[in-house]
């Protein structure tokens, strides 16, 4: 009863409080993950050991479009662990949250819920930049080719421009059975791993797949980072950035839409 | 908001940081809720004010959570209304006075102790001081235990702190010891009468007539979503409470019967069941009065009979 004396009233007053309030938030996410091994051995891991079996091997191989099959794979691989930090760190967590009461908890708080959700995609910008680092690192050491600068570029693309996925992770988050979330996630990474060509070149998809593939976004930030990297000759960056931020802009639309259906039920 | 409402509480002295209201802590009014066709709350009337440890009593499915999530604005009442210290119980500044420990909140398992405690500090504008959260939820010691690594009782304990870090005016429980062995209920409830000790209003729910018995100024009887009984613990005692003894006596029941304090007597096998609030009266007269008395037990009566009983009155 006495702290409260010495304590200033800062209640949304004063923008260093929030900071604070949302580094720490961001803080606790980070450590929540990176101290559960089974989330940095599928998320932060998972992506590096394939590319040494996939890409590692025939790292300096050059390609017809330009670049290396090293180069290609370490940015479908980027985009593979973009994936899973949308999908697991933000989907599967959130389900797992709303599950055991905990987002109910931090609801009966003054947090405001958009600074708790928001310091979920500060934490994935940063995951999702750790692992594009190891990549490069990984494709360093296999002679890959891929200039510095030119990746320092795509990991900053894909710690951006993963955020564009975010949605897709907090709607599985808030829609998906808790203990179903990790299953729902890998249905998902499949496919829109698949459409960014991380298993194989799009160009040597199925006719049809490779038409659905232009309409995911996965489809459009991998051509982004291949052109970011340089050895896309298909990419329209224009049209894929626009892609990009309209499919986001149209999640994020139905994320809030569905979180306030739900929020009397699901996180009560 | 008068002078005297300020002078009334140290608090507001010390820290004039909010408006001073006189409203009531809680005031729930005709208020219901109902999930697709279950009625859970079928209309309550409820007022707390400042300084009262209120326990709502019920058996499971009474609407005890329920109407714990109507106050603290988790969901919104089908009808009626619902206001938390005079706002709209999800208005960000009545979050900021209240502090709430809800049924199975699982925090993240990988944060500690203090970093959690740390962590809910910095969404309140006035937090408690850390290492006074941690000595009042009896966590001493703790600090660096991660969360997923407590016992029972050590969690409920953990959430109770977190429930306390934005220093609040009051105090909110659901169900604060189901789970815990004796002992950590002990524990628990020394906690909360500390807290209560000083001057923090207290709500909490519970289907165990003991706890609100141990904690409670007063006591909400809540059964099928309505208020069936409201008053001190002793008047709740004695409506639906009171003692069960058992015994093996030739008795007449009609002379039995109309005992002072006796409900009921009824022969169950070999044994008489004498329902009374007055335990000791009946056993003084029974040794007085009654040949070959026999075989004697008394227990506090099961709240779930006295539950029975209660609504049976009711309707």
């Amino acid at each position: 009863m006495t702290a409260i004396a010495t304590t200033a009233p800062m209640m949304g007053a004063t923008t260093g409080p929030r900071i604070r309030l949302f580094l720490l938030q961001a803080l606790a996410e980070l450590r929540g993950h990176l101290r559960a091994p089974d989330f940095a051995a599928a998320t932060i891991a998972l992506p590096i050991v394939l590319y040494f079996i996939f890409g590692a091997p025939r790292a300096t191989e050059p390609l017809p479009g330009g670049g290396t099959v090293g180069q290609f794979t370490l940015v479908g691989f980027a985009i593979y662990g973009v994936l899973s930090v949308v999908l697991f760190g933000l989907g599967e967590t959130v389900a797992s949250e709303r599950g055991r009461g905990y987002v109910r908890l931090v609801r009966v708080t003054p947090l405001p819920v958009a600074a708790y959700f928001g310091a979920k995609l500060v934490f994935a910008a940063l995951a999702s930049a750790l692992i594009v680092a190891l990549l490069g690192v990984a494709g360093a050491l296999t002679g890959a080719g891929m200039p510095l600068d030119r990746w320092i570029a795509v990991a900053g693309l894909l710690a951006i421009g993963g955020l564009a996925l975010a949605p897709i992770g907090f709607l599985v988050g808030f829609l998906s059975r808790p203990s179903g979330a990790g299953a729902v996630a890998l249905l998902l990474l499949f496919p829109l791993a698949l459409a960014a060509g991380t298993f194989m070149r799009i160009d040597q998809l199925p006719a049809v797949l490779r038409q659905v593939a232009q309409f995911t976004p996965t489809y459009h930030l991998a051509e982004l980072a291949r052109w970011e990297a340089g050895f896309s000759p298909t990419a329209q960056p224009l049209v894929d950035v626009a892609w990009v931020l309209a499919g986001a802009a149209v999640a994020a639309v139905i994320v809030v839409a569905t979180y306030r259906r739900l929020v009397g039920r699901q996180f009560a | 908001m008068t002078i005297a409402s300020l002078a009334g509480s140290a608090r507001f002295d010390a820290a004039p940081a909010f408006p001073v209201t006189s409203a009531p802590v809680v005031e729930l009014s005709g208020a219901t809720k109902r999930y697709g066709a279950v009625e859970a709350l079928r209309g309550i009337d409820l007022v707390i004010q400042p300084g009262e440890i209120t326990a709502i009593l019920g058996p499971n499915g009474a609407g005890k959570t329920t109407a714990l999530s109507l106050i603290l604005g988790l969901r919104q009442p089908t009808s009626g209304t619902v206001r938390l210290l005079g706002l709209p119980p999800e208005h960000p500044e009545a979050r900021a006075r209240v502090g709430a420990m809800l049924q199975e909140s699982g925090v993240p398992p990988m944060l500690t102790v203090a970093e959690l405690v740390e962590l809910f500090s910095s969404y309140y504008p006035a937090p408690r001081a850390a290492a006074d959260v941690i000595a009042a939820a009896g966590l001493g010691g703790l600090e660096r235990r991660r969360a997923g690594q407590l016992s029972g009782g050590q969690r409920q304990r953990l959430y109770f702190a977190l429930a306390l870090c934005g220093d609040p005016e009051l105090v909110v429980l659901d169900e604060p010891t189901t789970g815990l062995d004796v002992e950590s209920r002990r524990k628990f409830w020394g906690v909360i009468g500390d807290l209560a000790a000083g001057g923090t209003t207290i709500l909490f729910a519970t289907h165990l007539l003991e706890e609100a018995d141990a904690l409670a100024t007063r006591i909400v009887v809540i059964d099928h979503g309505r208020i069936v009984r409201d008053g001190t613990p002793a008047e709740v005692k004695a409506l639906a409470g009171g003692k069960t003894i058992r015994v093996r006596a030739d008795l007449d029941p009609a002379v039995v019967g109309s005992w002072p304090g006796v409900s009921r007597v009824e022969r169950v096998g070999a044994r008489w069941e004498i329902v009374t609030t007055d335990g000791e009266g009946v056993l003084r007269r029974l040794f007085a009065g009654t040949a070959h008395v026999e075989e004697i037990t008394v227990e506090e009566r099961a709240l779930e009979t006295a539950f029975l009983d209660l609504v049976k009155e009711n309707n």
